[in-house]
């Protein structure tokens, strides 16, 4: 229960300071932006305020991460095993993988081949990864036959236009 | 006299479009599919909308409204499923149930709590549409006078309270999250000047898109968050029968009436949501009960009170959205992007443009909740069966149709490019604990947050003078500081415990 405080508090942490970062480029961002007007009605005003909001908030977020703990823990995660465990962890690296296969059907596949093709490479590639079925063989049967049905269910069946 | 008249005409025509039949054939179909993708844990309300939304696009407006309404009810409700029958909430909102509803199925009785469980959506469903098509037209009348400062105002509302009543964080995230959104909302080419905002590539011109928006967020996300997850679920099959004894059923009805009024209340709250009315209401019924030491032993009072509550919150999410533009929930804001995509802009105008909409929209709730009850009583042994669907060939299949749903609002191939990088952000941000109500309230309200302020300072030099907007500060400072004193009491809590 503690270990899983802290390491809250460095999430608490971590993400306050981004968001204080985040927040400092919005408002450069918005400060930069062209005048018509009055400041008021500038298309940067409400942006800087938005992007000030978020410092303040994000810098209360970092403290109270800060004041529960937050920067120990920090420093412990990012030197020892907390890291180690975290990456080479079942859930980290399966979740990489599956947002690495989205990438490449979304970038790679799509819109470069037929959509059945497209589709039914990264359902193998899914369903064989993930074991799905106890035979392979059966894996592919289902992503080519639920590609198709997909395609044809949409493109026919709803009249929408398909990647 | 004449207003109550003019009221029951428009009632009138509305029932003459809700009750064509092809419109009950496909209200009927879409809360079976509601349901169905309700009953899968993982898979929220939000995302049985953002998937099914797909089914809309060529559809006419009045049949998509019909559709999502369907889908939307049936959803909320599929979430009992597995509450009950594998203690796993199907959706968020159905997780109040689990505490009574999966002890009922221990004992054999899970039909019964199955078929009570739909039973009390259902009469909550209809006695909230009761009350909705009552407070809309008289909300609209007071919307209508709202100007530039009191809509800016709304938004602000919006965003506080609903980081306010975030479930499991602090209203500090909450507010975080909702003031993200805005930025999100403010990328792309503003309406005063015609300049770009944070367009960092040329497709960003025209904004982000709210629909591959959502959809990354409440459907890739939820996917990933999923199968993360390598839980082997064991579905208890022995049901029992499905009818409530006499004893029982007077059980599910006594909290009836304070549920609804709960649920349609706290789903009137920008953002609030159905998971909040549930617990609200179950906690309030365990206090006031005279049989308060069976809640969470298998109670059918306890299931009635967070099933009332959870799907009474659907009509009254649909005041804020019907009348202001803000909806009062997730769910809800995925109903608002289908219906701007069919050409239906709701807000102040909305009764004048299309008065008897919101009766439409009442009707269309109320037949799909008893479509709902009808369908739970030959379906619900068979439904039990989708617990058991292997989640690791579903998912994968869950992407391809997000991939298809967000393609297709614009046959743009960015939209999906970008619905992805909305899916990994939502995932991040559940994993740091963000909630992702108020990141949605931000993403819609931004635009008119931002464009309603900075008119309102130069058009007005005494935007601090008029009544409503008056009121709407005090509401809005009241919720800044009792988020406050709530992120401060937390904090001083988790500091307390850390020390020990």
């Amino acid at each position: 229960m503690q270990e899983k405080k802290e390491r809250s508090a460095a999430k608490d942490f971590v993400s306050g300071i981004l968001l204080v970062l985040f927040g400092i480029f919005i408002v450069v961002d918005a400060l930069n932006m062209k005048i018509y007007n009055t400041f008021l009605d500038a298309p940067g005003f409400f942006p800087a305020i938005v992007g000030g909001v978020i410092i303040l908030l994000g810098a209360v977020l970092a403290f109270i991460g800060f004041k529960l703990g937050g920067l120990t823990e920090f420093k412990e995660v990012m030197n020892g095993a907390f890291l180690k465990e975290f990456v080479t962890s079942d859930g980290t690296v399966r979740v990489l993988i599956l947002i690495l296969m989205m990438v490449v059907y979304i970038w790679g596949l799509l819109g470069r081949m037929h959509f059945i093709i497209a589709t039914s490479i990264y359902l193998i590639a899914n369903f064989l990864y993930l074991k799905a079925m106890k035979q392979w063989w059966i894996s592919i049967i289902i992503a080519i036959a639920m590609s198709a049905i997909v395609y044809y269910a949409f493109k026919l069946g709803f009249n929408i236009t398909m990647p | 006299m004449g207003g109550i008249l003019k009221q029951f005409s428009l009632l009138a025509v509305a029932a003459g479009g809700v009750f064509e039949g092809w419109n009950l054939l496909i209200v009927a179909g879409a809360v079976l599919l509601g349901l169905v993708v309700g009953a899968i844990p993982g898979l929220t309300g939000t995302m049985a909308l953002a998937l099914l939304i797909n089914l809309t696009y060529t559809l006419p407006s009045d049949q998509a409204v019909a559709f999502m309404l369907g889908v939307y009810v049936g959803a909320v409700s599929g979430g009992l499923f597995s509450a009950i029958m594998l203690n796993i909430p199907g959706t968020p909102n159905a997780a109040a149930t689990a505490l009574d509803g999966y002890p009922l199925a221990k004992k054999g009785k899970g039909g019964k709590a199955l078929f009570g469980g739909v039973l009390a959506s259902c009469l909550g469903t209809i006695l909230s549409c009761v009350i909705m098509m009552i407070a809309t037209p008289f909300l609209s009348s007071i919307a209508l006078k709202f100007g530039k400062w009191e809509m800016f105002l709304l938004a602000i509302f919006g965003i506080t309270i609903c980081g306010n009543l975030s479930v499991d964080c602090s209203p500090l995230k909450g507010w975080l999250a909702g003031f993200m959104g805005f930025f999100v909302a403010l990328i792309g080419v503003e309406s005063m000047y015609n300049s770009g905002r944070f367009v960092f590539i040329s497709q960003l011109r025209s904004g982000v898109e709210l629909i591959p928006a959502l959809i990354g967020l409440f459907g890739i996300a939820e996917v990933l968050t999923v199968l993360q997850d390598r839980t082997p679920f064991e579905v208890n099959s022995d049901m029992g029968t499905i009818l409530p004894n006499k004893e029982e059923f007077r059980a599910l009805m006594k909290p009836l009436l304070r549920s609804t009024l709960i649920g349609c209340g706290i789903g009137a709250i920008p953002g609030a949501g159905e998971d909040i009315a549930a617990w609200l209401s179950y906690s309030t019924g365990k206090s006031s009960s005279k049989n308060k030491e069976e809640f969470g032993k298998g109670s059918f009072e306890g299931l009635a009170c967070s099933e009332t509550a959870n799907n009474a919150c659907i009509p009254g999410a649909m005041i804020p959205m019907l009348t202001l533009a803000i909806p009062g929930s997730t769910q809800a804001a995925m109903f608002l992007a289908a219906l701007n995509l069919h050409g239906i802009q709701p807000g102040p105008m909305l009764t004048v443009k299309s008065p008897s909409f919101m009766y439409t929209v009442g009707l269309t709730l109320m037949v799909a909740a008893i479509v709902m009850l009808g369908l739970a009583l030959v379906l619900t042994k068979p439904m039990v069966k989708i617990l058991q669907i292997n989640r690791k060939l579903l998912m994968p299949i869950i992407v391809t149709l997000t991939v298809v749903g967000a393609y297709a609002s614009r046959t743009n191939l960015f939209d999906v490019k970008l619905m992805l990088v909305f899916g990994v952000i939502g995932f991040i941000l559940r994993k740091l604990n963000f909630p992702l109500a108020p990141l949605t309230l931000g993403l819609i309200l931004g635009g008119t947050a931002d464009i309603n302020f900075r008119q309102s300072l130069t058009m007005s030099g005494s935007v601090l003078t008029r009544v409503v907007g008056d009121i709407l500060i005090v509401v809005v400072l009241y919720s800044l500081i009792s988020g406050t004193i709530k992120t401060v009491k937390s904090t001083k809590e988790e500091l307390a415990s850390a020390k020990k």
